[in-house]
């Protein structure tokens, strides 16, 4: 296989792997309710 | 024609786990509810011509949520159009706590639920000291009684055969206070199809997520309106169930002496003993510790050499070029960096299990909540702290049996900061390196600071839970309800199920984003942005004419890895390394170190030209790389770049610093949610740059 193409493949494979690791942050799907996993029974004390 | 849902419904311990395996033998999955982390237990059986859906719902003593769990509970049988609506409820009962089960199997057909009633370890009756009329209990309940022993299997064949059957119209026990009656018609004119018992349940309940915000907020106006209280009405039904069934059940369950409970009682007198409870749950506690240290040892150097036999073999198999490269050393080493874990995992999950299914679990909540409960923890969270000590990974699972959200979410935040032993190593080249090897007051000075660095990590664990503590609040409010059941011998399929389950969800879930870790990070040490790195040979044997073969291997890894993209990396954050002592070298060992904290160690070995491959429990080995980072000198200050200021400094830092992408993982797998793995790696980092940035400011 080509230098070039094992490059492209590395390269889509390292995009591929920074999405899946950042997704979540740029998600939009809405977190109201209980969709936060265990953690969803809880929240920061605004007043704290 | 959609398979029809049965979903077992019941306390907790009264073996309805068992039932369920024993139903749907190995044909389950365990999942999470959609977007939440509540565990889901489903499952098929064939039977009847048909394919049922099995449900085995989580534990809860009454419909009433008071955890993230029931709600889950409570939404299933309140929502038609839940995917997981039964079209048959088991509610499965134990002999001891029938009366309990008998209010949650009445609420739930007041619901207006097909249910029907399930009396497991029936051969407990007899040495329960209990006598049950079976007829008459049908009679009081409209419903067959179907008796099952789950762990013999006896009954079941009974109880499939009665799943076609449509239970008999229900009208409750249940009589809600004309009090309540004008607010209840309000109700009822929202949801006209609901029982009045279901609209009852919405009026005295905080919140319904199933419901419309409209909804939602029409029911609040009743409960102004009418000044409702919803933690009366709930104290009130419960009274009015518990007086009525009570006084019911008299002609129809006897209670001699229960001897089971004696023979319980007996063994409490040792296992809760204010002295004698607490050394003998040490000592299980040490054993753990041992075991997942020294049992898995041999396992874990057996995967160890099986991944680097496999690549190895693929090294001499695949051809050269870095698509290969990326495969041996990204993706298999990553996959490598995953497995190794399981043997900690399944030993750790073999004995959570086993003190679970033996009733000891409850008994460690009695005796550590009391020390726990003013960190903010729970007496469960003694195991993820104590086995965090081995390896924060398994410790952070095993979280999962803490029932209250908050106490569970506390124990995943603080567990990483017990010191495992990834920080071992570190801390015995640093110690090795900073710590002067003399006696003070007899005692060697290296292994007490040794010592004082695992004080530290139960320090900071503590520490940081009682500061969690303040300032995350529970959505509802908590109380903690637990039971002391009998003792029983545990059911070994129920042990090897859950052990399975954890290793395979491991392996599976928090395996994907370590994987995809490793690839970053392997891309960034292996490309550069230029020339230094793609032709180093070139540039080193400009600078190093005459270097041998071996050692000038070494130079151009050592050349390769500075500007490599991670190299940049590491001098980009050099400004904000400097105040702590450090400078870019160490830079670069902290960020890939972020993989594992082990890496630290091999990273410092390539950065000061020895090679990846250095032995830490090689005395030879140990003493080049000590003799080589004792001669660095830093940069930036001109004196040693490892001296007592950037030691302690770097001690701190490893000790309180969130180095390791297996941990974050295992976390944003345990708590479904990004946000809370992300609070806890900035505050773990945060704390420890500020902690060793005093100490290095200070010593200096």
């Amino acid at each position: 296989m080509g230098l070039i193409i094992q490059y492209i493949i590395i390269f889509i494979l390292f995009i591929g792997a920074l999405y899946f690791i950042f997704k979540p942050f740029f998600s939009k799907k809405s977190n109201s309710g209980c969709g936060k996993g265990c953690s969803c029974d809880v929240k920061m004390d605004p007043k704290k | 024609m959609k398979n029809p849902n049965i979903v077992l419904l019941g306390n907790p311990n009264v073996g309805k786990t068992s039932l369920f395996n024993r139903l749907t033998k190995l044909n389950q999955k365990v999942g999470n509810y959609p977007g939440i982390t509540v565990e889901k237990r489903e499952g098929t059986l064939k039977a009847h011509n048909k394919t049922y859906h099995i449900i085995d719902l989580p534990g809860t003593y009454t419909l009433f949520p008071n955890s993230l769990d029931e709600e889950i509970v409570f939404q299933i049988l309140s929502d038609k159009n839940n995917p997981y609506h039964p079209d048959l409820t088991l509610v499965v009962a134990e002999p001891a706590t029938i009366k309990r089960s008998i209010i949650l199997y009445q609420q739930a057909r007041e619901l207006g639920i097909p249910a029907i009633f399930v009396i497991n370890m029936m051969d407990e009756i007899e040495s329960k000291g209990m006598q049950i009329d079976i007829q008459k209990l049908e009679v009081y309940l409209k419903t067959k009684v179907y008796k099952t022993n789950a762990r013999t299997g006896k009954g079941i064949d009974e109880l499939v055969a009665a799943f076609p059957q449509s239970p008999v119209t229900y009208f409750g026990n249940f009589q809600i206070p004309a009090t309540y009656s004008a607010a209840l018609d309000e109700a009822k004119r929202i949801f006209p199809l609901a029982t009045e018992y279901l609209t009852w349940q919405y009026l005295a309940q905080e919140r319904i997520s199933s419901l419309t915000a409209e909804q939602q907020k029409a029911l609040e106006e009743i409960r102004t309106k009418h000044q409702l209280n919803i933690h009366e009405m709930q104290k009130l039904e419960s009274q009015i169930r518990h007086d009525a069934i009570t006084e019911d059940l008299k002609p129809i369950i006897q209670k001699a002496e229960n001897k089971k409970l004696n023979n319980t009682s007996k063994i409490d007198r040792i296992l809760l003993h204010p002295i004698l409870g607490y050394i003998i749950f040490f000592g299980l506690l040490f054993v753990i510790f041992q075991a997942i240290f020294a049992w898995s040892g041999p396992l874990m150097d057996w995967i160890d050499g099986l991944f680097a036999d496999i690549t190895e073999k693929l090294d001499a198999a695949l051809p050269d070029g870095p698509l290969a490269s990326l495969f041996i050393y990204g993706i298999v080493a990553g996959v490598g960096g995953i497995v190794i874990f399981l043997p900690q995992i399944v030993i750790l999950f073999l004995f959570l299990s086993l003190m679970e299914e033996s009733g000891y679990m409850s008994r460690v909540v009695f005796l550590m909540d009391r020390w726990l409960k003013p960190f903010g923890l729970n007496g469960k969270s003694v195991i993820p702290l104590m086995s965090g000590a081995a390896c924060a990974i398994p410790a952070v699972m095993s979280a999962r049996n803490i029932e209250n959200p908050k106490e569970r979410l506390l124990t995943m935040l603080v567990t990483p900061f017990m010191t495992c032993s990834a920080r071992l190593p570190i801390y015995i080249v640093i110690i090795g390196l900073v710590i002067p090897e003399t006696s003070v007051l007899g005692f060697n000075l290296q292994g007490m600071v040794l010592f004082a660095m695992y004080l530290l990590g139960i320090i900071g664990a503590l520490g940081s839970a009682w500061i969690l503590n303040k300032v995350i609040k529970s959505v509802r409010s908590s109380y903690l309800i637990f039971e002391l059941p009998t003792y029983k011998a545990p059911d070994w399929k129920n042990v090897l199920t859950n052990v399975w389950d954890k290793a395979s969800g491991f392996l599976w879930d928090a395996g994907k984003i370590i994987l995809m870790i490793s690839i970053v990070l392997w891309v960034l040490g292996n490309f550069g942005p230029n020339d230094k790195f793609y032709k180093a040979d070139e540039y080193v044997t400009a600078m190093k004419p005459n270097l041998e073969e071996e050692q000038f291997d070494k130079e151009v890894a050592s050349y390769k890895l500075e500007h490599s993209f991670l190299g940049y990396l590491g001098m980009g954050i050099e400004p904000f390394v400097r105040p702590l002592g450090y400078d870019w070298k160490m830079g670069i060992g902290l960020i890939s170190s972020f993989a594992a904290r082990e890496v630290f160690v091999g990273t410092m070995a390539v950065v000061y030209s020895l090679g990846d491959e250095v032995d830490i429990e090689d005395d030879g080995q140990k003493r080049s790389l000590l003799d080589k980072m004792r001669s660095e000198i830093n940069a930036n200050t001109g004196k040693p770049a490892y001296n007592m200021a950037s030691g302690i400094s770097l001690l701190l830092f490893y000790a309180f610093a969130m180095q390791c992408m297996a941990t974050i993982g295992v976390v944003r797998k345990e708590t479904g949610s990004w946000k809370w793995t992300l609070i806890q790696t900035l505050f773990m980092t945060g704390l420890a740059y500020v902690a060793a940035l005093i100490a290095y400011q200070l010593l200096k």
